[in-house]
């Protein structure tokens, strides 16, 4: 199963807004995709699921996707977590 | 007969019915369906859902409209919570397998979701759990039909809770209001500014008040010690109404200045005008004889509704007002929030320091479509009365000159489309930071007046956050420095050609209301209900004195030291005044808040 780790770009940390921004592209693919902080796992479709991780700015996450468009997945989250977050806010 | 201890935040007193308000907290137990009716329970999950996002996304789009993409982002999290896979998997599964009806379900399913969010130990992603907490609410109420269970108020009561909203006020007929117990909250707080406004007497921090208290049980409320009296006895009560009917005389008296200018008797003016929240207030400035509105708050007609208001509606708001002043000049604040009291309202973002933050005209300058629409309305309505309009918490020249900018390309725009409006309407600012005192020279060269708002100048010169309880005791605006601060802001602008006035609650205190003017104030503009007791004091002291207050102050080191000479000075000057309040100083001759 793919897995890849991603730094929190956005200098708030995963704030609420971001977090509605990765369940909004998470379902954009129909692999079942997972994000795991410390010890919790979360349904990155599901916007209670990441809002109980608290992620602060440039800590790790970890995506892991599994399904038909997995690798497409994990290379667009990781650019919106690391990346896109960090630009817009 | 119980009596209670708290905060008193509004001077007055009275007697009446309470009325126990409440916020419509929907709470469900475990309430089971028939097999039978699984089906239809789970039809009515998702009306419920629908409906509700349907109205998450009608807020969105005009949070859209008025604020831009990035602001309306804050609603997405609460719109994809009503689509959470986990979430309605296990609302369904709860109904179709333990025969919880949906609501049931529905509440249990957050309550689980919920539980990782409280197991968080850090406060500021704890109160995403509030927003998720609305959408529950709002699903709940759908599934009930979306009744609104708040009270409501059909005659004259004492309106007893734990906490209100500024909504929740708004929502209240303030003729039927006869002042507010409330469990949580300091002097400063919306309730407490609102009472104060209205001339009903409020106490807060009452604890568990709004628990033990029915609607209807009797009330004696004591809006200066913070006393409260629950169901007193027919002996105590007789007495209370005498103390009400003898302080009504002593204020019926003080109305009566309320066709009389505030004149010294050496024949100086000073313009006397109120500030006002919401525009209910305004009769009360009106009766009470206030010369005009000098600070009239617009945050109000933004948070009304929950939504942002387009300039239509804000046009047809700002030209009520200027009705209801009859003829006399209001001087309209812009927008002044910080972004987090906009933005926090629905999540998203938060500032660990608001006071020296992303707010007033910073952030109004970073959105420049919201300031634009303030000021075509504000603009439209300058044919209806006099105004003038006044930038909130100025630090630079440079924001003045970019609000002006935008202030000219907005009467361009007008012109164009050929809406009348008043030329040369007046723009002035607040000074209310220790810079805009330091610039204040230039800054007078470049606006047509200030207004000094001595609540927020007293907290950012003296560096005390008024809120935090441990240090509000040195949130004082007779300390020299503000003093100091406030003389060199109306010297400069006197040099400058251009008036100064002056709005904050210390404008409310007879004495002090005497050194402002000795100190060459122009205008003073305080909360409504103070009005006639601060055009008494000006009424009773002549200019001349006033001046020598001035400078016997000035030379002074501490506020303990300009307190006590101001104590001496009043008992000989207004004494009458105090005489009438020796009830309890009301709110204005008591200490600041």
């Amino acid at each position: 199963m793919p897995t890849v780790t991603a730094r929190i770009g956005d200098p708030v940390g995963l704030h609420l807004r971001a977090a509605s921004r990765i369940v909004q592209r998470a379902k954009q693919f129909d692999s079942e995709i997972h994000i795991r902080y410390q010890d919790t796992l979360a349904n990155a479709k599901s916007i209670l699921g990441l809002a109980s991780l608290v992620a602060h700015h440039l800590e790790p996450v970890e995506i892991t996707a599994e399904g038909p468009d997995a690798d497409e997945a994990l290379q667009s989250l990781v650019e919106l977590i690391e990346n896109e977050l960090a630009e817009t806010d | 007969m119980e009596r209670y201890e708290g905060i008193g935040a509004s001077n007055g007193l009275v007697l009446g019915p309470a009325l126990v308000w409440y916020k419509p907290s929907l709470s469900v137990g475990r309430r089971r369906c028939e097999l039978s009716e699984v089906k239809g329970e789970l039809e009515k999950l998702d009306a419920a859902l629908d409906l509700t996002r349907e109205e998450l996304k009608g807020l969105r789009s005009q949070l859209h409209g008025h604020l831009g993409e990035d602001h309306a982002r804050i609603l997405d999290a609460q719109i994809l919570l009503l689509d959470d896979e986990d979430l309605l998997t296990a609302t369904r599964r709860a109904i179709e397998k333990e025969l919880l009806t949906a609501a049931s379900a529905f509440a249990q399913a957050m309550g689980e979701a919920l539980v990782p969010l409280h197991l968080s130990q850090e406060g500021l992603f704890r109160e995403r759990i509030e927003d998720f907490r609305d959408v529950e609410q709002r699903v709940l109420h759908a599934l009930r039909g979306g009744a609104d269970l708040r009270p409501e108020l059909v005659k004259p009561s004492i309106i007893v809770a734990s906490e209100l909203s500024p909504s929740d006020t708004a929502s209240l007929d303030p003729s039927l209001i006869l002042g507010f117990c409330i469990d949580e909250g300091g002097p400063t707080s919306h309730t407490a500014i609102i009472a104060r406004s209205l001339g009903v007497p409020c106490v807060v921090n009452l604890r568990h008040l709004s628990h033990r208290v029915q609607t209807d049980d009797i009330l004696m409320v004591d809006g200066t010690s913070g006393q409260v009296v629950v169901n007193p006895e027919e002996a105590v009560r007789k007495r209370f109404a005498q103390r009400v009917k003898r302080r009504r005389q002593a204020e019926e008296k003080l109305r009566s200045l309320r066709d009389m200018p505030a004149v010294t008797p050496d024949g100086h003016r000073v313009e006397l005008a109120a500030n006002v929240e919401l525009p209910v207030e305004i009769p009360l400035a009106m009766r009470n004889g206030a010369d005009g509105v000098g600070l009239l708050r617009t945050e109000y007609f933004y948070f009304q509704k929950g939504q942002l208001p387009n300039e239509e509606e804000q046009l047809a708001a700002y030209r009520e007002v200027l009705h209801r002043t009859e003829g006399k000049p209001v001087i309209f604040r812009v927008l002044d929030v910080g972004g987090d009291k906009l933005l926090s309202a629905m999540g998203g973002y938060r500032e660990y320091n608001p006071f020296l933050g992303w707010r007033g005209v910073r952030y109004l300058l970073s959105n420049p479509d919201l300031l634009c629409v303030q000021l075509r309305a504000l603009y439209r309505a300058s044919v209806e009365g006099p105004l003038k309009i006044m930038i909130p918490m100025v630090s630079d020249v440079g924001e003045l000159r970019q609000v002006k900018e935008i202030a000219v390309h907005c009467l361009d725009q007008l012109r164009e489309e050929g809406h009348p409006f008043q030329e040369d309407i007046e723009m002035g600012i607040m000074v209310e930071t220790p810079s805009a005192v330091a610039m204040a020279d230039e800054l007078a060269r470049e606006c047509d007046f200030f207004s000094i708002g001595t609540n927020d100048l007293t907290q950012y010169i003296m560096a005390v956050d008024r809120t935090n309880a441990r240090v509000a005791h040195l949130h004082r605006p007779s300390h020299p420095a503000v003093l100091r601060s406030i003389q060199r802001t109306i010297d400069a602008a006197h040099d400058a050609g251009i008036w100064c006035g002056l709005c904050g609650e210390m404008g409310g205190n007879p004495s002090l209301a005497v050194l402002l003017m000795g100190m060459g104030i122009d205008e003073i503009s305080t909360n409504a209900a103070a009005v006639p007791m601060v055009k008494k004091a000006i009424r009773s002291v002549a200019y001349s004195t006033a001046q020598q207050w001035v400078k016997d102050t000035l030379a002074l080191s501490t506020a303990d030291e300009v307190d006590h000479y101001l104590k001496i000075r009043a008992q000989r000057g207004l004494r009458d005044l105090l005489l009438e309040n020796h009830e309890g100083s009301s709110g204005a001759t008591g200490e600041e808040s």
